[in-house]
């Protein structure tokens, strides 16, 4: 579970980011992040990552206070927390199979587990015939599937997605949603952020809906249970 | 384990690939300090051994007046032996100072000559301890002689203080001059492997900025730089091995050729390889952990 609770984010630059914003992301569901450049979707994302600090409130993510989460932590959380770029944020020296291997080198996975797990999810994915191709010589869709596929071979509780089809076409779009919709049906909270209509129109999940760094009224009803009870 | 460390080093590795030639920089200035370190370092060792065999072997003579009683004699050398850097005195008469004198002359010269001609004076044979003196010892001594200088039975008195304050004075030069070149030339180094590695780390920030993303911790990132710091090390130190060997051979070849010395100085043994690699390893070590401080914050 994901909650906000009267989170505010002041850059230093003096940029109100989030207002007082409330919310809850509960366990094991798909939820969708939206609001126009600058509305502070990346900066939520950015604060459950732990890469930047809530000036005040709290946030709960995975049954932890990040206010109390300490710098040297900080990995070990980040390890339960699967991300997902709009840049895919690829390792362009390595390998396709190298680029998901490393999420389970930094766990001190053996050789023989690192190998049948990456297989594993290269192939649920449609990648294996990529696995020594470097992630340059594949498509935009391609490309996202590898780091989806970085992002899952650990088995994280909570998948993040910023803009993830900010890159790609109409049909690469879909393509990618509904695979994290069946990571979301395997028992995976998912949150992705986008301001593209079109994916909010054609999911029927719910919406969280930010506008200048304040919880908005969402283009669909907000679900009830990701209101934060008062 | 194995498995892991083999990452680690190939993530080394391939730091080395993005900075080829200022890690050859590095590693030849760690090798060049290291040689220098080294020679400084064996200097000192020889010219501390010379300066205690000077002390060993020194020497000095309290020349008495020739009419000087045994009584004075005796206290005088009662006296000297009460000093405290004195090992031994040996009191020599007058006729066995002739004695001497006399055998110090060729045959020709001492035909014919009597032993009451020969010019001589009683003396004492004071022989100081070889302990490592310092130039407060000196200080001391001096006073003594200064003070037993002005006895009455006292002519004059002979000891090598000066040429052993000479030698102390080009020591202490020698050793300030080198240890101040050779830890220039150390921080030369180490700021060479510093700038190696920030080099890596900018090339490969993007990299870093994802591992950390997903969770790496700390050491899993600066790992492959400590041991990119390592490997320059390790090949730096074995560089001034070679050129140590190199130096040795050539060195021991000319005191034997050239100065007819067969006990040559040997500046690699078993155990002194072991420190030159260690040396290097230190200051590659030191350097990477310096620079993935200052460059690598995660």
């Amino acid at each position: 579970m994901i909650r906000f609770y009267d989170v505010t984010k002041v850059y230093p630059n003096g940029t109100e980011a989030l207002k007082t914003v409330r919310f809850r992301v509960p366990e094991k569901k798909f939820t969708f992040l939206t609001g126009p450049s600058g509305s502070g979707k990346t900066t939520i994302i950015k604060i459950v990552l732990c890469i930047e600090a809530a000036t005040s409130g709290s946030v709960i993510v995975g049954g932890r206070n990040l206010a109390a989460v300490r710098r040297p932590t900080v990995p070990y959380l980040r390890r339960n927390i699967g991300v997902i770029w709009q840049d895919f944020k690829l390792l362009d020296s390595r390998t396709v199979f190298d680029n998901v291997a490393i999420a389970l080198e930094i766990l001190g996975a053996s050789r023989k587990e690192i190998q049948t797990r990456v297989t594993a999810m290269l192939e649920r994915l449609g990648l294996l015939q990529y696995k020594n191709e470097r992630p340059l010589s594949l498509s935009g869709g391609e490309q996202q599937r590898v780091s989806i596929a970085r992002a899952l071979v650990n088995r994280p509780t909570i998948l993040l997605a910023d803009e993830p089809t900010g890159n790609l076409d109409p049909e690469r779009t879909f393509d990618i949603i509904r695979l994290l919709q069946e990571v979301n049906e395997q028992g995976t909270t998912v949150l992705v952020a986008t301001h593209d209509p079109m994916i909010l129109e054609a999911f029927d999940y719910p919406i969280l809906s930010l506008r200048d760094g304040e919880v908005t009224t969402s283009p669909r009803p907000l679900a009830a249970d990701l209101e934060e009870e008062p | 384990m194995l498995y892991r460390a083999l990452y680690f080093l190939r993530e080394a590795l391939k730091n080395v690939r993005y900075s080829k030639f200022p890690t050859l920089a590095a590693i030849g200035t760690i090798a060049i300090s290291l040689v220098l370190l080294w020679v400084f370092a064996l200097l000192l060792r020889h010219g501390a051994k010379l300066e205690q065999h000077v002390n060993q072997s020194m020497a000095m003579f309290v020349y008495l007046r020739s009419a000087t009683s045994d009584a004075e004699i005796k206290r005088l050398a009662t006296t000297v032996r009460s000093w405290q850097d004195v090992r031994r005195v040996r009191v020599v008469g007058l006729a066995e100072a002739r004695k001497e004198s006399r055998r110090l002359l060729s045959p020709q010269e001492a035909q014919g000559l009597k032993l009451s001609d020969i010019p001589a004076l009683p003396y004492l044979e004071v022989h100081l301890t070889g302990k490592q003196r310092t130039r407060d010892d000196y200080d001391r001594i001096r006073d003594a002689v200064e003070a037993i200088k002005k006895e009455k039975a006292v002519h004059s008195v002979a000891y090598g203080e000066r040429e052993v304050r000479l030698i102390q004075a080009a020591l202490d030069v020698a050793r300030f001059l080198g240890w101040t070149i050779a830890i220039i030339i150390a921080i030369a180094s180490v700021y060479f492997t510093f700038s190696t590695i920030r080099l890596a780390v900018y090339a490969r920030q993007e990299e870093i900025e994802i591992l950390k993303l997903i969770g790496a911790t700390n050491l899993f990132i600066r790992l492959p730089f400590y041991l990119e710091g390592f490997l320059q090390g390790r090949a730096g130190g074995l560089g001034a091995l070679l050129l140590l060997k190199i130096v040795e051979n050539r060195f021991l070849s000319y005191l034997s050729d050239v100065h007819r010395l067969s006990e040559g100085v040997a500046l690699t043994g078993l155990g002194e390889s072991l420190y030159v690699v260690g040396g290097g390893i230190l200051l590659g070590m030191l350097g990477s952990f310096l620079s993935t401080r200052r460059f690598l914050r995660v």
